[in-house]
């Protein structure tokens, strides 16, 4: 058969086909592979179109082969004549064919007959639900996610052919202008359907409290390309696209319940936003949501991208890059002939207008991707952190059940014997152990949604930030038939293993010698040692990276911010463009401070352009002394931030001596001070005295006028909490600006519940109509950003002790049943003498052998994982040889405790009894 | 052991169906039913020769045998019977019946132009 070197997937398909009966195998197996490589090309290459095209195949797979194996098999049967007359060798069972039986389908009594003899052994039971059920359960929460994440098709029509279009300029990727736009879908033979979207703010007034709302303008066919649908009245029309038309805007279904309670009036009214009237043509379906790939996830409002606030006439301006485009492939074309197609353009339109699109030397090149790739792209890391952990502990459960089926069956010897001895054929063993599997399996499943339930409800409050699309993410139907067919995947796998220890039994040899023919068999003391291995080893990689994230996650907690969070609330306001002066702005934002200030319990209040956690300056090049010669490289890079006197003292902040903060007689008289940080202080001058010197930035028109630098300040985390490196700017901030919110930051003796409502009060006397943001106290931004390393110790501590809690678990019943064999061995040495000290010592080797090799074997499998932990560890290196010892000493011990147990009490058994067996 | 005859369920149908018209190979089988019925039945490779060994088994569809020596294994290609030819046959005019009822009752849909 030709070999697809180049298709991982074919291969596992052509494994998978084992799970088929012997005979539809030999006699389709290379159909089947032809067929799936066939249906293989007619797939698009986007990593979820083929996801979900291999999930359909295997799900086809299971589906076919269990109802294959479980029904009569007539046809079967005259597949075997057709091999034999086609003169292919005959692989006939090994154990002579029994009589026909009358074959029926494995029906309600097998199943009956299945329980009962399940329930016989409850211990056994017990442990096989948990192992599965852990393992199923997981991996089955994991797939709701993913499935609601990535696989699913996002919720537009023919979502597979739509394609983000961006450019890329100096590296730094942007958006596209409109004119350029206008000339790429005129242009574009592979595209169609062309729309625009640029997110801004709307400041709603005189509706209530006044709000910031995300705002989408986009084009009326960025709309239709997305079948966007409303609930009420109409979307966008090309007819409202046009500079001379009144404002209207699309509401979000969102928005509307929320903050219009549901309103049907709301579709005509004309409410105030960006102080100019916006009048409300429809509300959204409740099913539409913007795309998040375009920053659309929150938006709540849709308006014509003719009113898009930017500057004047940017529509006209070739030169400003700011449109997000999305497009549809023709039918036909393929997302390859889509990009080198738009790159050409691209290229074409850089040699017709080299003015706007190659400034200064640089050329903009365009490129697409898929919208699905868009959206999934950044989340693929983290996910497959999860995917390998849950398929560790997968493999950990269905082994461990799969050891405990072989260990009861093997105690049931005898009964097997007796029964194939009274005539029972090969295949009602098999199906006996078929059925015990399934029904162990399916039930092991039902827990497993149960522990799933609840899984995803954890997740769902733990959740890591950045992830799309995880409102939908619960437990649906197609979750559901994931953990049904991983079940039955698992109970096949069991049952195949099981059944064929099953056959091998000889009943001769069984009946005859009890217990004393050593059942340390070759083969399979061999498999059942591997299985407990394993489950030790998957345990150690799991604990261990569990202890690396959870450390990481302390070493987060415990950092040192430079500040003091207790007390500080932050607020934003929205002081907007509309204040038409410079000196309107500068006077609000003094009144706001001017009622902060004197409201009761505040201590100290402050402003900055960005708050800590994540701050969200650039970094600006910083030249010591006064000329900044932009031919040199800077000396520094620093954040820069604005803020106001009251700032350093409403962060606890310590301005070394030597200095001094800014003062109101700073900004009065815009003098052009700063204060540094220490760090970057020492970047710019060494050892020496900062106070005094000047230091300057490159602007983009030339140098500006240097600053003085007044005082120096404590480092502080602002930026990001794994970076300890960066260094600050901080100047005083004059209160004009349109742009940044004025971030408030206010400490106060008063409780939270207390000071948000007594800031907003304060506020809305300066001007009501003044939009407020987020307030929240500094605590909770600062626990914000450590929502990922937070949520990577909670879970990978969860799958390490579920992982722990398998493997003792299989030590435990390993222990008991290796004990239960050689009661008579242990009854004859405690006969002659033996104490019960050397007989535990005896029974115990077998753990430590175990044990450590399933050590040694975890230790091999952490090198791949550290590969995948090594971008979530903060200050931790992934090589870490104190967790590892950890890890595996705590492993070592709790495996040798559930081991003993057993142990010791065999080693107490009153001999007689076993001597008398 | 009497001869069991499977039901004649709609993959089944479907199946025959494109085999009356011309001898075929599995993906094609497949390819020519999701044609015929606009998308709605959609067959896996699983459940489509789990079908063709049925319908094999009953002696309704047998396999041709290759026309070249080195045709690549894998593309067996499927022709109806006779018997599988007067089965389907049998089941058309049962259809064709049901549909003759609905339209003297004016029960049909209108389903555009033939």
């Amino acid at each position: 058969m030709r070999r697809d070197t180049h298709d991982p997937g074919l291969g596992v398909y052509r494994v998978l086909l084992r799970l088929y009966p012997r005979s539809f195998r030999e006699r389709y197996g290379p159909d089947l592979v032809a067929f799936v490589r066939e249906a293989r090309r007619g797939t698009t290459p986007e990593l979820s179109a083929r996801a979900r095209f291999w999930l359909g195949v295997v799900t086809d797979l299971i589906a076919s082969a269990v109802r294959l194996r479980l029904s009569p098999d007539r046809d079967a049967q005259r597949t075997r004549a057709w091999r034999r007359a086609t003169g292919e060798r005959d692989m006939g069972v090994r154990v002579p064919t029994p009589p026909e039986e009358p074959r029926t389908p494995l029906g309600g009594r097998d199943l009956g007959l299945a329980l009962r003899s399940l329930s016989r052994s409850p211990g056994y039971l017990a442990s096989i639900l948990v192992s599965l059920g852990l393992g199923i359960g997981t991996a089955t929460a994991i797939f709701s996610v993913l499935d609601h994440v990535v696989l699913r098709p996002l919720p537009y029509p023919d979502p597979d052919r739509l394609v983000v279009v961006g450019a890329r300029f100096a590296g730094v990727p942007r958006g596209l202008s409109a004119p350029n736009t206008a000339d790429l879908a005129a242009r574009a033979t592979t595209l169609d359907g062309f729309g625009v979207s640029r997110i801004q703010t709307l400041d709603v007034t005189g509706e209530g409290e006044a709000t910031r709302f995300t705002a989408a303008a986009v084009s009326p066919s960025f709309l239709e390309t997305l079948g966007a649908r409303t609930e009420l009245g109409r979307t966008l029309r090309p007819e409202d696209d046009r500079p001379g038309m009144a404002r209207v805007a699309v509401m979000s279904h969102a928005a509307w319940v929320g903050r219009w309670g549901a309103d049907p009036r709301v579709v005509g009214r004309t409410i105030t936003a960006n102080r100019a009237p916006l009048t409300i043509v429809g509300v959204m379906a409740a099913s539409f949501r913007g795309p998040e790939a375009l920053g659309q996830g929150g938006v709540d409002f849709w308006l014509p991208v003719a009113f898009v606030e930017r500057g004047a006439d940017p529509l006209a301006n070739r030169a400003d890059q700011f449109l997000s485009v999305l497009a549809r492939l023709r039918p036909g074309a393929t997302l390859e002939s889509a990009r080198s197609e738009v790159d050409a353009i691209g290229r074409g339109l850089v040699a017709e207008f080299p003015a706007d699109n190659a400034p200064r030397g640089r050329q903009i090149s365009l490129g697409l991707e898929s919208l699905h790739e868009a959206t999934v792209r950044a989340v693929r890391p983290r996910l497959g952190l999860l995917l390998a952990a849950v398929g560790l502990l997968f493999v950990a459960g269905l082994s461990s059940a799969i050891y405990l089926m072989i260990a009861r069956m093997v105690e049931r010897r005898r009964e097997m014997a007796v029964r194939r001895a009274l005539g029972a054929g090969v295949g009602r063993i098999a199906r006996l152990c078929a059925s015990e599997s399934i029904l162990a399996s399916l039930l092991g499943g039902a827990l497993g949604v149960a522990i799933a339930a609840a899984e995803v409800r954890a997740f769902l409050a733990f959740q890591p930030p950045g992830l799309p699309r995880t409102a939908d993410i619960r437990l649906d139907l197609r979750v559901l038939a994931f953990a049904l067919a991983v079940s039955l995947l698992s109970g096949m796998v069991i049952s195949l293993v099981t059944g064929a220890r099953g056959m091998r039994v000889d009943p001769v040899d069984a009946l005859r010698g009890g217990g004393r023919t050593s059942s340390h068999g070759r083969g399979e003391g061999a498999l059942r040692s591997t299985l407990l291995a394993a489950q030790t080893a998957v345990a150690l990689v799991l604990l261990f990276s569990g202890g690396l994230l959870m450390r990481s996650f302390l070493h987060v907690v415990n950092v040192p911010l430079g500040y003091e969070t207790e007390g500080v609330t932050t607020m934003e306001v929205f002081v907007g463009g509309w204040y038409a002066t410079s000196a309107e702005r500068i006077g609000i934002y003094r009144d706001v401070m001017r009622e902060i200030g004197a409201l009761p319990g505040v201590t100290a209040a402050g402003v900055t352009t960005d708050l800590p956690l994540p701050s969200a300056t650039k970094g600006a090049p910083i030249y010591a002394g006064e000329n900044a010669d932009p031919d040199r490289p800077p000396d520094a890079i620093a954040g820069f931030h604005y803020v106001s006197p009251g700032y350093f003292q409403a962060l606890s902040m310590s301005v070394l001596p030597g200095g001094r903060g800014f003062t109101d007689r700073d900004v009065d008289q815009g003098r052009r001070v700063a204060i540094v940080s220490e760090r970057l202080a020492e970047l710019l001058f060494g050892d020496r005295e900062a106070v005094g010197r000047h230091l300057s930035l490159a602007g983009m028109n030339g140098s500006q006028p240097p600053f003085e630098i007044v005082g120096v300040a404590s480092d502080v985390r602002q930026q990001t909490l794994e970076d300890d490196e960066t260094q600050d700017l901080y100047v005083p901030h004059t209160g004009g600006f349109i742009g940044p919110p004025l971030n408030v930051v206010v400490r106060s003796s008063l409780e939270p519940a207390q000071i948000v409502p007594a800031l907003r009060a304060a506020v809305r006397r300066v001007d009501p109509d003044l939009p407020i943001g987020t307030v929240a106290t500094l605590r909770e931004r600062v626990a914000r950003a450590m929502a990922l390393p937070r949520f990577f110790a909670v879970v990978f501590g969860m799958f390490a002790t579920a992982a722990a809690a398998i493997a003792a678990a299989g030590i435990y019943g390993s222990m008991a049943y290796a004990a239960a064999r050689r009661r008579r061995e242990i009854g004859v040495r405690v006969a002659l003498g033996a104490r019960p000290a050397q007989v535990t010592g005896l029974l115990l080797r077998r753990t430590v052998i175990l044990t450590g090799t399933g050590i040694l074997a975890g230790l091999a499998l952490v090198v791949p994982m550290i590969g995948l932990l090594g971008g979530f560890l903060i200050d931790v290196e992934p090589f870490d040889p104190l967790t590892l010892v950890g890890g595996a000493t705590v492993l070592g011990a709790l495996q040798v405790i559930a081991g003993l147990g057993p142990a010791l009490r065999s080693a107490r058994q009153p001999i007689l009894d076993t001597l008398r067996e | 052991m009497a001869r069991r005859t499977p039901r004649m369920t709609r993959v089944n149908f479907q199946i025959l169906l494109s085999l009356a018209v011309e001898d075929l190979h599995g993906y094609a089988i497949k390819l020519d039913v999701e044609e015929r019925t606009a998308g709605a039945i959609k067959l896996g490779s699983g459940t489509l020769y789990e079908a063709i060994q049925r319908l094999d088994g009953c002696g309704w569809i047998e396999e041709v045998a290759p026309e070249a020596v080195d045709e690549p294994r894998g593309r067996k290609r499927y022709r109806l019977t006779p018997d599988g030819r007067r089965t389907l046959e049998a089941e058309l005019a049962r259809l064709a019946e049901s549909v003759e009822f609905a339209r003297l009752h004016e029960l049909l849909p209108d389903v555009g132009p033939a």
